[in-house]
């Protein structure tokens, strides 16, 4: 007791030494001094922070530089359906196929890519090819994640609309995707010369905007009732309000989990379609990376003959597209998968 | 007349078991006994019936979609299908000319395009419903005494499902004017031994990859499942394909066509599938292992001195195990539609090989019928992955209750 006095006495005594007087400023007040903080910039901080993604950014230049200016340093025409074959070998003594040279950085289209392809550039169609091919991936992945969010948010936020839509994706789920792309191109085949990019376009939005809706969906129904969504109700936010400043920025980490999956998926999906016959025609000037990928690959396995494929000793046909579609998807991909973590606040700090 | 009698018992017996389930589980009759509530009151067996009605409505109307999508695509196709048509085996333009037309016309009547579309929807309906009926369709034979092609047969069988016939052999192979619902399943036969070993692999290598990987989370084994999984799942999958092939043909030099009589020739498609399946499969495992990682019970274990495999093994395993069994039976059932991309790629003559082969050459009911099967395939493989978890989780019951 008689030692809590004595330093309680001691404090009070020292209280002038230990303290300076500084005086007020209202700017001082103001101030805040911890570091300020933006979601975005912190995102990207953190993104950057792996060095494959930096590795994947390189990539992606490349791929992109590549495609803008790659065509033009090698002058090869895409498709000239005004020379023949033999003119477009050049010599045609080289034969059927041929490995990259100095002329053609990536060789020559062989015999098994068919009477449109054989005797091209390589190089030119590759790139050619990844230009359609980004370009249908980036329109096709906005419309999707523009569709697809505004229709789950409201799918999520509007009870009475969770039935019908229900119904809907049941539909769309039982109908196989590949048959209904074979069955409408049988329909779109006489229009493919002129609106071949919006017929591409449309196949590929008009259903694959159903997978973010149904995950933005199932997300809102799990946060919308949450106390602060409650409440801004009651004081009578509108449901515009709601969604566009309640529930998506909630969100942003899942959203960008499923967009960025978006634009390899499309790519993919183009690859598939041509796969199956079902992608532009280099007859019309369109060339896409599965379609040199689809052709490159043509020969003699698909065949009851088996033997030998032709691409497989001229390795060069399948390595070509590879080079461009291999890094392009997977940069893509990775970039979007770690992006997705570092829009993850939790991660911040 | 013996068929008729079977076919209507069975639908007869269906419908009265459906509501004889129904009665019960509603305590209209046995309201007290308590065997038959606990075995036809079940609430697995209810949720079934349920899941298998609705079910059976939304497979109507994606088939009728795919009618009228048909319908679009091919409706001005019919006349030179007819030509191309081998009736009995005949060549249509080995017939006399005055028996061409009214053989393209009999032709569009058994094909089901006569009549307005509503007619057609019906006849369309009629036939795909699952019912006892006799069908006819024409054929022509050869009349060898006079060297002439003038019989009409009318070729009529029994069926309970007809959907259609397929009259191109560049997609029956040697078999003439065979009935779809049989060719159907001849190719699954074929699909089926490839998709099932490719489901083996992706279980049998897929599981412990994921528990590899969720024991050593964050170590060198995680890092190299993520890398592989990252990269099969970007790629796109026809690219993989062919990168698979070019190692498996050009450097292990397996033979690269398809032959069911040589196993050699089974192990690159179904590695290509299974290697390819697995990356979902591991990476689910290793989420859900993750996640029961930081539960009580292991913890607990742990503390009560349990050796990490046996914790993993047995305690974790045992319930991360519940969301994954869902998918199981429906990749077993759908091995036996194959996969359009490795049935091209090595030849295998199964399910998706037909589709290619049937929209070359415009064979709409083989595609057709493979749309029907596959909508069926699909509400019984996923009705099994609900009971299957219902099954294993007790905690799952599938009553509204």
């Amino acid at each position: 007791m008689e030692e809590a006095k004595r330093i309680n006495d001691l404090i009070v005594a020292n209280e002038a030494e230990l303290f300076t007087v500084i005086g007020t400023s209202e700017e001082e007040i103001e101030r805040i001094d911890s570091a300020p903080y933006s979601f975005w910039r912190a995102s990207f901080r953190q993104l950057f922070k792996k060095p494959f993604v930096i590795v994947c950014f390189i990539m992606l230049f490349l791929v992109v530089f590549f495609t803008i200016f790659g065509p033009m340093m090698l002058s090869y025409e895409i498709y000239d359906s005004s020379t023949t074959t033999a003119e477009r070998f050049g010599d045609p003594q080289i034969g059927y196929y041929q490995f990259p040279t100095a002329d053609h950085w990536f060789g020559i289209c062989g015999k098994n890519m068919g009477a449109s392809f054989e005797g091209l550039d390589l190089w030119t169609c590759v790139w050619e090819g990844a230009r359609l091919s980004l370009l249908l991936a980036i329109v096709v992945s906005l419309i999707n994640v523009i569709v697809g969010l505004t229709i789950g948010a409201l799918w999520g936020y509007f009870k009475w609309l969770d039935p019908i839509m229900l119904e809907i994706r049941n539909f769309i789920s039982n109908v196989p995707t590949l048959l209904l792309y074979i069955l409408l191109m049988n329909v779109f085949i006489d229009y493919m010369e002129d609106y071949g990019f919006f017929i591409i376009v449309f196949l590929l939005t008009m259903f694959s905007w159903m997978g973010l809706a149904t995950i933005m969906r199932n997300q809102i129904i799990i946060i919308r009732n949450r106390e602060y969504n409650i409440a801004s109700k009651t004081l009578g936010t509108s449901s515009s309000n709601m969604i566009l400043h309640n529930l998506l920025p909630y969100l942003v980490s899942i959203i960008v989990t499923v967009v960025s999956g978006e634009i390899p998926g499309v790519i993919s999906a183009e690859v598939s379609l041509a796969f199956f016959g079902l992608s532009f025609d280099i007859k019309n000037g369109d060339v896409t990376l599965g379609q040199v990928l689809t052709a490159s690959t043509q020969g003699a396995t698909g065949t009851a003959s088996g033997a030998w494929a032709p691409w497989l000793t001229n390795w060069y046909l399948l390595l070509a597209p590879l080079v461009v579609l291999v890094p392009l998807t997977i940069s893509f991909y990775y970039i979007g998968f770690a992006l997705a973590d570092a829009t993850d606040p939790r991660t911040h700090r | 007349m013996a068929f008729y009698l079977i076919g209507y018992s069975i639908i007869f017996f269906i419908i009265a078991l459906v509501i004889f389930i129904e009665l019960v589980a509603h305590r209209i009759i046995y309201k007290d006994n308590a065997v038959m509530q606990r075995i036809f009151g079940h609430p697995l067996l209810r949720y079934s019936l349920r899941r298998v009605g609705s079910s059976l409505i939304t497979i109507l109307l994606a088939v009728i979609a795919t009618f009228f999508l048909i319908r679009a695509g091919y409706a001005s196709e019919m006349d030179t299908l007819c030509h191309q048509t081998q009736f009995g085996g005949v060549p249509i333009s080995k017939l006399p000319p005055q028996l061409v037309e009214d053989v393209c016309v009999r032709f569009e009547k058994d094909m089901g395009f006569a009549g307005s579309p509503f007619e057609q929807l019906g006849f369309f309906l009629y036939s795909i419903l699952p019912f006892p009926k006799t069908l006819c369709t024409t054929s022509f034979t050869l009349d060898s005494a006079t060297g002439e092609y003038l019989m009409h047969v009318q070729d009529c069988r029994f069926f309970i499902m007809d959907l259609g016939k397929i009259f191109n052999t560049s997609v029956s192979g040697d078999q003439k004017e065979v009935y779809v619902i049989d060719f159907v399943f001849q190719k699954m036969a074929i699909s089926f031994p490839v998709g099932i070993l490719a489901v083996l692999v992706d279980l049998g290598l897929g599981y412990p990859l994921g528990l590899w990987m969720a024991k050593h989370k964050d170590g060198i084994p995680d890092k190299l499942g993520n890398a592989y999984i990252i990269t099969v799942g970007s790629i796109p999958g026809v690219a993989y394909y062919y990168i698979l092939l070019a190692v498996f043909v050009g450097i292990f030099s397996l033979p690269s066509v398809y032959n069911a009589s040589d196993p050699l020739s089974y192990i690159a498609p179904v590695l290509t599938l299974g290697l390819a399946g697995l990356t979902g499969t591991a990476l689910w495992v290793r989420r859900y292992m993750v996640d029961e990682f930081n539960s009580d019970y292991v913890k607990f274990a742990r503390a009560k001195g349990l050796s990490e495999n046996r914790i993993m093994g047995v305690h974790v395993m045992r319930n991360a195990i519940v969301p994954l069994i869902r998918s199981i039976p429906a990749s077993v059932l759908f091995a036996l539609l194959g996969s359009f991309f490795v049935e091209k790629i090595y030849n295998i003559q199964g399910i998706g090989n037909l589709l290619i082969n049937a929209n070359a050459s415009k064979e709409f009911f083989a595609i057709q019928g493979v749309v029907i099967i596959e909508a069926f395939i699909a509400v019984i493989a996923y009705l099994l992955g609900d009971i299957v978890t219902a099954v294993a989780d007790p905690r799952i019951s599938l009553s509204k209750e």
